[in-house]
């Protein structure tokens, strides 16, 4: 009967074994704007970051982006795609994140590719065509790519933008 | 050594000098190629700004997504308006030539038309402050102002003392005549209004609201590890025409209007009113015309300075000359008669400046004499529009550009009451408007008792 009474827990407990299977990430993304103003302390003026709820035009604002992975389980081929916010411009080598591979793409996330094998075809007086490396106010979109985000990690990515 | 350090130290002077001068015209082309309009974008635009996340477990095998999203909405750059006259095709645009200040003749009402033109990135209210802040030798002074329709036929607003004025960034065009700017802006854009766009006024013919983009979750709240629904942003869509009352250039936008502002502009007038009150001395009124965006009047503050309004002196000049009908003789500042003589006198009235209205000409049967009246006619003037006869009481019978009269009596010292000039009417006993140049005489006899 003992014997029997332990067999049958043996078996629930294997049947409760696939739970740890169950574990799974799961990965947050949290995303700031923030803007620079100079404000003076102590008769010195100093310039500081603040939450950009309104900007102006030609101001720049910045983009942090946070990927947190809460779950049990390390999340991989982790991919951010951010569109660029219609109405901005792409600040030149602002693009920044640990332990990430960042691309760029100028023909609404078709294709990206890295800054310097990103081209656009530019239409000269004569009527005639040719590809030029495209400047960064043209990109319009930004990827990250992250091969894997362990349990509990944090990651903090982010870009400048040009309000147009 | 000499020679060459010489011709090196020529040849780097030459290069300097052509090195100044390209830069030179290189700096001078790159401001004349500078837009005339400046491409910022509209106020209250939101700036969306949406990432997504995807990624799987360790397996590679399941697939997750979320996305998070931040709001940027753009502010209001304020500035000052500008101040033209009123656009029309020989003088279009914001530059069209401010009102000539104005010789007007003592009474007078004198009217500035201008327009005022919003210059920020989005709709803001702009204080107007109109008002008289120096006079000489003027009387009876005030000043209006009034909003006005494009066609300047109707009045949106008497003495105002704020207009909002819409403005927004081009984001899009439509051959020929219609542009789209960010959805949320142009909230009080409406078909009659007027759009200057790089510096041509259009009539708006029809306008279609817009609303910003936004990016939402089923519940309501905030996530960051879930996919919530974008909602695109609707432009804003105005079609426009030509403003046959200005410009009247019919619109051919296109792709290169893109990043253009667009700004709303009004008509504004101002009338100044005042009455020389020194005989033979022109009376002059200074308006200053300022307007700002705030009450105080110190931001982005535009002032006209004084515009000069002046009003031009009656002077009015009356001779009075004799001469005996008798005896025969031209007029002069005498006679000479005796008992039962006729002497005609002759009153005449000119105008040497500005215009004199209600003149009334006051003469008594001198004594010693009688009134002549010859068949009810009592006297007798010429006037700039003609001759004519003057019968008592006659009321209006030389209206509208004559002399009428009146007289109660032929005895001396009896009154002889004329009533001159345009508009002049004797049976209301008002007498009528001599203009500046205007001569009128009138003559009558009266027999030596």
């Amino acid at each position: 009967m003992r014997t029997r009474t332990l067999l049958i827990l043996a078996a629930l407990a294997l049947m409760l074994l696939p739970m740890d299977a169950w574990a799974k990430p799961e990965v947050k993304v949290a995303i700031t704007a923030e803007k620079e103003i100079s404000v003076v302390e102590n008769g010195q003026t100093v310039v500081k970051r603040v939450a950009a709820d309104t900007v102006e035009s030609k101001q720049t604002i910045f983009y942090t982006l946070t990927v947190t992975n809460s779950g049990d389980e390390k999340a991989t081929n982790v991919v951010l795609n951010n569109p660029l916010p219609d109405g901005t411009a792409y600040v030149g080598n602002s693009a920044f994140g640990e332990g990430s591979t960042i691309l760029f793409s100028v023909d609404g996330g078709k294709h990206y590719d890295t800054p310097a094998r990103l081209t656009v075809t530019v239409k000269k007086t004569d009527g005639s065509t040719e590809k030029q490396i495209a400047d960064p106010g043209q990109y319009t979109d930004i990827r990250w790519t992250i091969a894997a985000v362990p349990t509990g990690k944090s990651l903090t990515l982010g870009y400048e933008a040009t309000v147009k | 050594m000499n020679t060459k350090m010489k011709g090196k130290r020529s040849w780097l002077n030459r290069f300097n000098s052509e090195t100044l001068f390209f830069v030179t015209v290189l700096a001078i082309f790159i401001f004349a190629s500078t837009p005339a309009v400046f491409a910022l974008t509209g106020a209250d635009a939101v700036i969306l700004n949406v990432v997504r996340v995807d990624y799987t477990d360790a397996s590679g095998n399941q697939n997750f997504s979320a996305e998070a999203a931040a709001m940027v909405t753009v502010s209001l750059v304020e500035a000052g308006v500008t101040i033209s006259g009123r656009p029309t095709l020989a003088d279009p645009g914001t530059g069209a030539t401010i009102p000539a200040e104005q010789t007007v003749a003592s009474g007078i009402t004198a009217s500035y038309l201008y327009a005022i033109t919003s210059s920020a990135n989005g709709d803001d209210e702009y204080y107007l402050d109109v008002a008289i802040d120096a006079w000489a030798n003027a009387a009876n002074r005030s000043v209006t102002t009034q909003l006005l329709t494009p066609d300047e036929l109707g009045v949106i607003a008497n003495n105002p003392g704020s207009v909002t004025l819409e403005a927004s960034v081009i984001i899009d065009a439509t051959a020929p005549a219609t542009l789209f700017f960010p959805g949320g802006t142009l909230t009080g854009l409406a078909a009659g209004q007027v759009l200057v766009v790089d510096g041509v006024d259009y009539l708006v013919d029809s306008v279609t609201a817009g609303s910003s983009a936004s990016h939402t979750y089923a519940d309501g709240f905030a996530h960051s590890d879930d996919l919530g629904t974008l909602t695109a942003e609707t432009r804003v869509q105005v079609v426009l025409a030509a403003n046959p009352s200005g410009a009247n250039v019919p619109p051919a936008f296109d792709a290169t209007f893109v990043g253009m502002s667009a700004y709303e502009q009004v008509l504004f007038r101002v009338q100044v009113s005042a009455e020389a009150d020194t005989a033979g001395i022109d009376g002059t009124v200074d308006v200053d015309v300022r307007t700002a965006t705030d009450v105080a009047f110190t931001a982005n503050l535009v002032d006209l300075q004084d515009v000069t309004t002046t009003y031009t002196a009656v002077n009015l000049t009356i001779q009075k000359l004799v001469r005996n009908v008798t005896t025969g003789g031209g007029f002069a500042a005498t006679a000479n008669g005796v008992t039962t003589n006729v002497l005609e006198y002759q009153v005449t009235i000119t105008n040497n400046a500005g215009d004199a209205a209600n003149v009334v000409v006051t003469d008594d049967v001198p004594d010693y004499t009688t009134l002549v009246v010859s068949g009810g006619n009592f006297a007798s003037y010429t006037g700039p529009s003609g001759s004519g006869t003057i019968t008592s009481i006659t009321g209006a019978e030389n209206l509208p550009d004559g002399v009428s009269g009146e007289h109660t009596g032929t005895a001396a010292g009896v009154p002889l009451v004329f009533y001159v000039g345009q508009g002049q009417d004797g049976a209301a006993g008002t007498g009528g408007v001599v203009l500046n140049g205007q001569t009128f005489v009138i003559t009558y006899q009266v027999s030596i008792n």
